[in-house]
């Protein structure tokens, strides 16, 4: 029998022992198939066993006060042993005994056996190195202390129990998963122009709501014609199961649950949205937009506008080879036409030449090129001279229509606007001082929903022409500033985005609302005059801000500015800073709020320091 | 009681000197560089990627926190030889460690609060969602804790402070390079790794807005397993 002194540690055990489980791992999992494989870990199960007997060898040999510990190490190797057993039986032992894998014969005791090995290899080894680690403290102490050796046992069972659980938890919750989308999605509710749209209805107007019971879409959409039905006694709110009642649903055109039917009379309009609330969540978080384009289209007769051509005006078409291209405006085509509005090109073909066709609701010039013909806009004065309604967009370095905008009372300075202080940043270089925004809008009924919402319908103008009122002023015709630039903005003559001498710095007028009233019973003329047809052109009309004043301009032209109000949406909007944002922004976040936490912190110690008792050592020093 | 009474003793250490705050204001400072130049900045971006990537790069500077603010915890104690007085007073190993973690957690907290103003920044030109900003922030307190946690265990196998930082390091990076490990590896232990990455497989859905139980679940798992590998660590003392 062995003294406690020449006994030693069993590390080199140990050490066999892992690294037979090392060449078992690498075996399975590097090697993965053929000879090399089979002989690696038939090397490594080897290394294993061998270690083990060694450890039962160095048991019966230790002297009665290592048994004990020397016991516990064992049990530690057995259970590592179990594992691998178990890892086999899982695999290649359990094919060969069964004549299939066991994952096929007997899924489950192999899903147990995949998590039981794993558990039990873990159980086995942090415990050993915990144990070893204890031994080796105490390998020259004559009589071991159990207590220590216990210790550290339980305290490796706990890690390996904590790994095991962790594991376990998390694949549960894997499993059972459930969650929770919190990004920007909500069902629009509805907004003042639809509920003003409602208000308005001289006819009853039905709404079947056609999905299915519980389903999350349909409640979203009924719970959006709950909250607009109380605007008018003539809105009526159906809900019906498209698969409990195909006759209704045949008859308004529906053939599937999923979809809303605006009917009025004959005229109805259809809106789709789907059962799946994941396809849907588009469409509900602009669901205001689309009710009350179908609302505007089977609730008031439609619209024709206007667009003028043949004079290098904004259109969505190709742009000529060698010219610079510019936006087209066919997304305001596409607002029109979502206003129940007719959009048509009207040239000297089409007839501008002699009149405007007696059924345009509004003409819009938006961004000529060229000058007009004498013969148009003598067709064009005599329409606004009978009530007509005109939209007029200006280009910087167009035509000035000077012959259509002097009866109107304005005239073109043809000179762009520029602004070093408030701009849009688009290429970083001085010509973004020409990206002019502003949220500086009059009451008048043409920016209804832009007063309304303020700062947050900011209006771009990327290189605005400068604008001002004939004088003397044109009898009857009325003038209102409906949107001006920041007062920093400067007419820049020299085009070097600089204030120069002479460069006159004001609130320059942006767009202006014409109106001409006419005697009783006579429609009265209208115009609206933008200094940048940009503004309405695609890209920028994107832009909130832009999109409200494309429709209300609409609307006041067309007589219906009482239907002018917000929409609402849901949609996430792009963000858009002027350059003193910029500026603020970064100042704020990168120094502002930095200083301010040493501030406190600088005012907290200080503070604290002279509370504090004066040491001893200084009150020594003083004396 | 007794781990609320270390977190107070410890967060009052934090405050009451200037180093705290340095800290703070540091990481801040790059947070606002991080936010101007990545979040904000190039084209015009819509709000939900302002704060997604606002929460994206916040992650980065939350594990560097949880670094700094975990390296002190128990190293220091270790460093300073005042760990054994902390052994002979009346409070038992569990207490220290969680004390002293709910402590750097208070101060980990403070910070992710004080970042609170630039998704809020993101208000005044775009749209917020509350539920976006509150999902991002439950996954930065909750990747921030288990970094934390995974610190506090590196801090206490450090003998002094810079050791604890390299340990927590280490532990951390290879805790988020599971993910590399999960993509070259075959199943079943790609599943593994990959359920195992810090960052890769559960922090994103937080960056989105999104709440999966499974991410919340593995992050409280990798701090319960790492504060009770620290408290083992602290009672190995005995046996070692």
């Amino acid at each position: 029998m062995s003294t406690p002194a020449s006994f030693g540690t069993g590390l080199a055990a140990t050490g066999a022992f892992v690294a037979g489980l090392v060449a078992v791992f690498i075996a399975e999992r590097v090697l993965g198939a053929g000879s090399g494989r089979v002989a690696l870990a038939a090397l490594g199960v080897g290394v294993a066993v061998a270690a083990t007997a060694w450890r039962v060898v160095r048991m019966l040999a230790a002297p009665v006060a290592r048994r004990t510990l020397e016991r516990w190490v064992l049990t530690l190797y057995g259970l590592g042993l179990l594992a691998l057993a178990l890892y086999f039986v899982r695999g290649d032992v359990g094919t060969a005994l069964v004549g299939e894998p066991l994952s096929r014969s007997s899924p489950r005791l192999s899903g147990v056996l995949s998590v039981l090995f794993p558990a039990l290899l873990l159980c086995a080894l942090v415990p050993l190195a915990m144990v070893e680690a204890a031994l080796v403290a105490m390998a020259r102490a004559p009589v071991p202390e159990t207590g220590r050796v216990r210790s550290a046992l339980f305290s490796g069972l706990g890690v390996a129990f904590a790994v095991v659980f962790a594991f376990a938890a998390t694949y549960v919750a894997t499993e059972a998963d459930a969650s929770w989308d919190l990004s920007y999605f909500r069902t629009a509710k509805p907004g003042e122009a639809t509920r003003k749209l409602v208000r308005g209805l001289n006819e009853p107007l039905q709404v079947t709501v056609f999905f299915p019971p519980a389903n999350e879409v349909g409640e979203a959409v009924r719970q959006y014609f709950r909250d607009l039905s109380p605007e008018s006694p003539r809105l009526g709110l159906e809900v019906l199961d498209q698969a409990v009642e195909p006759a209704r649903g045949k008859a308004l055109g529906v053939s599937n649950n999923g979809s809303v039917v605006l009917a009025r009379g004959d005229r109805k309009e259809i809106l789709t949205l789907g059962l799946d609330p994941e396809r849907a969540r588009g469409q509900l978080q602009r669901l205001d937009a689309e009710v009350q384009r179908r609302l505007l289209a089977v609730a008031k007769p439609r619209r024709i506008v206007y667009l003028t051509g043949g004079h290098g005006e904004r259109a969505d078409t190709r742009p000529v080879p060698g010219e610079a291209v510019r936006p087209s405006v066919a997304q305001l085509k596409e607002l029109l036409r979502a206003q129940n509005v007719d959009v048509r090109t009207l040239t000297v073909a089409e007839g501008l030449g002699t009149e405007v066709p007696r059924d345009a609701s509004l003409v819009a010039v938006l961004g000529p090129t060229h000058a007009l013909l004498p013969e148009e806009v003598a067709a064009l004065r005599e329409y606004w001279e009978r009530g007509g309604r005109l939209w007029i967009a200006l280009e910087p370095d167009g035509a000035g229509l000077e012959p259509l905008l002097r009866p109107l009372g304005l005239r073109s300075l043809r000179v762009p606007l520029a602004n070093d202080r408030v701009f849009f940043r688009a290429t970083r270089q001085q010509s973004d001082r020409g990206n002019l925004g502003t949220a500086n809008f009059s009451s008048h009924p043409s920016v209804t929903s832009l007063s309304a919402l303020g700062s947050q319908g900011a209006v771009a103008f990327l290189g605005a022409v400068a604008l001002e009122p004939v004088t003397p002023p044109v009898p009857g015709v009325m003038l209102d500033t409906s949107v001006r630039a920041h007062p920093e903005t400067f007419a820049d003559a020299n085009g070097d985005f600089e204030p120069g001498p002479g460069e006159v710095t004001k609130a320059w007028p942006l767009v202006v609302a014409v109106e001409r009233p006419a005697p009783e019973g006579k429609p009265a003329s209208r115009a609206v005059v933008m200094a940048d047809a940009d503004a309405v052109g695609d890209g920028i009309l994107g832009n909130v801000g832009n999109a409200y004043l494309a429709v209300d301009t609409l609307r006041w032209l067309s007589g219906e500015e009482a239907l002018s109000g917000v929409t609402t949406s849901e949609e996430d909007v792009p963000i858009q800073h002027t350059r003193s944002q910029d500026v603020a922004w970064f100042y704020a976040t990168v120094f502002g709020v930095p200083v301010a936490v040493l501030a406190v912190g600088f005012f907290v110690t200080r503070r604290r320091g002279r509370r504090a008792p004066r040491s001893a050592a200084v009150a020594g020093g003083a004396r | 009681m007794k781990a609320l009474l270390i977190a107070r003793r410890e967060l009052a250490g934090y405050l009451r000197t200037l180093s705290g705050y340095v800290i703070l204001a540091i990481l801040l400072a790059v947070n606002g560089l991080f936010f101007n130049a990545y979040a904000l900045g190039g084209a015009s971006k819509r709000s939900a990627e302002v704060l997604s990537g606002f929460f994206y790069y916040s992650s980065g500077f939350t594990i560097v926190a949880a670094i700094l603010v975990s390296m002190r915890l128990l190293a220091e104690e270790r460093q300073t030889g005042t760990l054994p007085l902390l052994y002979a007073s009346p409070v038992r190993d569990r207490d220290i460690v969680l004390g002293k973690f709910l402590a750097g957690l208070a101060f980990l907290a403070l910070y992710l609060v004080l970042t609170l103003y630039m998704p809020l920044l993101v208000l005044v030109n775009g749209k917020v969602s509350f539920g976006h900003v509150a999902a991002g922030y439950l996954g930065l307190l909750l990747l921030g804790g288990a970094s934390l946690a995974v610190g506090t265990f590196g801090s206490s196998l450090a003998k002094n402070q810079l050791l604890a930082a390299i340990f927590s390091a280490v532990m951390l990076v290879a805790l988020i390079l599971c993910w590399l490990l999960a993509r070259i590896t075959e199943q079943p232990l790609a599943d593994v790794f990959s359920a195992m990455s810090l960052w890769n497989q559960h922090y994103p859905p937080f960056q989105t807005g999104l709440i999966h139980v499974r991410d919340v679940v593995y992050y409280l798992c990798v701090t319960y397993v790492a504060l009770f590998a620290a408290t083992r660590v602290l009672e190995a003392r005995r046996w070692r």
